[in-house]
């Protein structure tokens, strides 16, 4: 005869093993990314900060339920172009800092741009805006942590703008459809 | 099974792939006695079949954040439990092709058999005309004359010496008559 809170036991503790399975594979991506960056960081102290902060809210993300998956995937895709945009800064050696402004505004643009039209097909609350900007805006800051504080505003603000109108657009696209 | 109970329980694997813990128990309570009647009709034992039904929904929980919506639920939920199906008959078959420990007396019965007593017969003839073919001193050595009590004599190396020797010769003998 089966027990059944014994199996509801083991069927549970199954469960949020598969789930921290399933949500630590993204650290197959984060950990080769943020081992580059520590090692072209002129700062590797606040890029493993960064590195760690950002690997452990992906996979708590990721485990929690399927929207912060969701959330926990645009916001890591969205942050990897300014993050090679900033490493890419710093190893080339670009002096201009027109020059520098412009890619990094430019892909803050690009990357909120995504991270808004990734989001706003799909009911998402205010909560899923903000982390996902904030995770988007941390592994960014993994590959721009050496650029200056007047980029990584940069970076901020163009993100968050762009984002903020491809969701606007896209949400009012929706419901005139609707 | 009717198509409202195969709606709900894809519902409850939605539900819990999406990460609502609570459709757990609502999930285990639908796909229990499915799964039941799915093995116990595939497997004739109940208590197997209730370890099956018990992994299949292991397994289900286990990979249920990997779940694709796009499938049918209840068919996802058969391929596993036949999945587990069939490993519990691979591991009944290997039982099968052991010999059963409890019972490993009735084939090691002390009374040997007619086949086993020629063998040893054959086997006691042929090691004695090899030992035939040895010199004296080389039975001697071997303690098989009652001379071997004396070897006191002489000194314990120059015994294990000769001892090795013998073998060695016998060896060799044994090589020549037998292969």
């Amino acid at each position: 005869m089966v027990d059944r809170e014994d199996l509801l036991q083991r069927v549970s503790h199954a469960y949020e093993v598969g789930r921290w399975k399933m949500a630590v594979r993204v650290l197959a991506i984060v950990v080769p990314v943020a081992i580059l960056c520590i090692a072209l960081s002129g700062r590797p102290v606040v890029s493993l900060g960064l590195a760690v902060l950002l690997g452990a809210s992906v996979v708590v993300l990721r485990w929690r339920n399927r929207q912060g998956l969701r959330v926990a995937n645009v916001g890591l895709t969205a942050g990897i172009l300014p993050l090679t945009a900033g490493l890419l800064i710093s190893q080339v050696g670009i002096a201009s800092p027109v020059v520098c402004m412009t890619l990094c505004v430019g892909s803050g643009l690009l990357a909120g741009l995504w991270a808004g039209y990734a989001l706003g097909g799909t009911r998402t609350g205010a909560i899923d805006w903000v982390t996902v900007g904030v995770v988007a805006i941390v592994t960014a800051f993994l590959g721009c942590i050496d650029l200056g504080t007047d980029m990584l505003v940069a970076v901020i603000l163009s993100l968050i703008g762009s984002g903020l109108l491809a969701g606007l657009i896209q949400s009012r696209f929706l419901r005139s459809v609707s | 099974m009717d198509a409202a109970r195969r709606t709900s329980i894809n519902q409850s694997l939605a539900r819990l792939a999406d990460g609502d813990r609570s459709s757990l128990t609502v999930l285990m309570d639908e796909l229990w006695p499915v799964l039941l009647a799915f093995a116990s009709r595939l497997i004739h034992e109940r208590a197997d079949a209730e370890d099956v039904a018990q992994e299949t929904l292991i397994k289900v929980a286990a990979r249920i954040a990997d779940y694709d919506r796009a499938r049918d639920g209840v068919t996802w939920v058969y391929a596993i439990a036949a999945y587990e199906i069939r490993t519990l008959r691979r591991k009944h078959q290997r039982r099968r092709e052991l010999p059963n420990v409890e019972n490993i007396d009735q084939f090691t019965t002390p009374t040997p058999s007619t086949e086993d007593m020629y063998i040893e017969d054959q086997m006691r003839q042929v090691l004695s005309e090899a030992l035939g073919t040895l010199s004296d001193s080389d039975r001697e050595a071997l303690g098989l004359t009652d001379r071997a009590t004396r070897s006191g004599e002489a000194s314990d190396a120059a015994v294990r010496k000769r001892r090795q020797r013998a073998v060695t010769k016998l060896r060799t003998l044994w090589s020549q008559l037998y292969g």
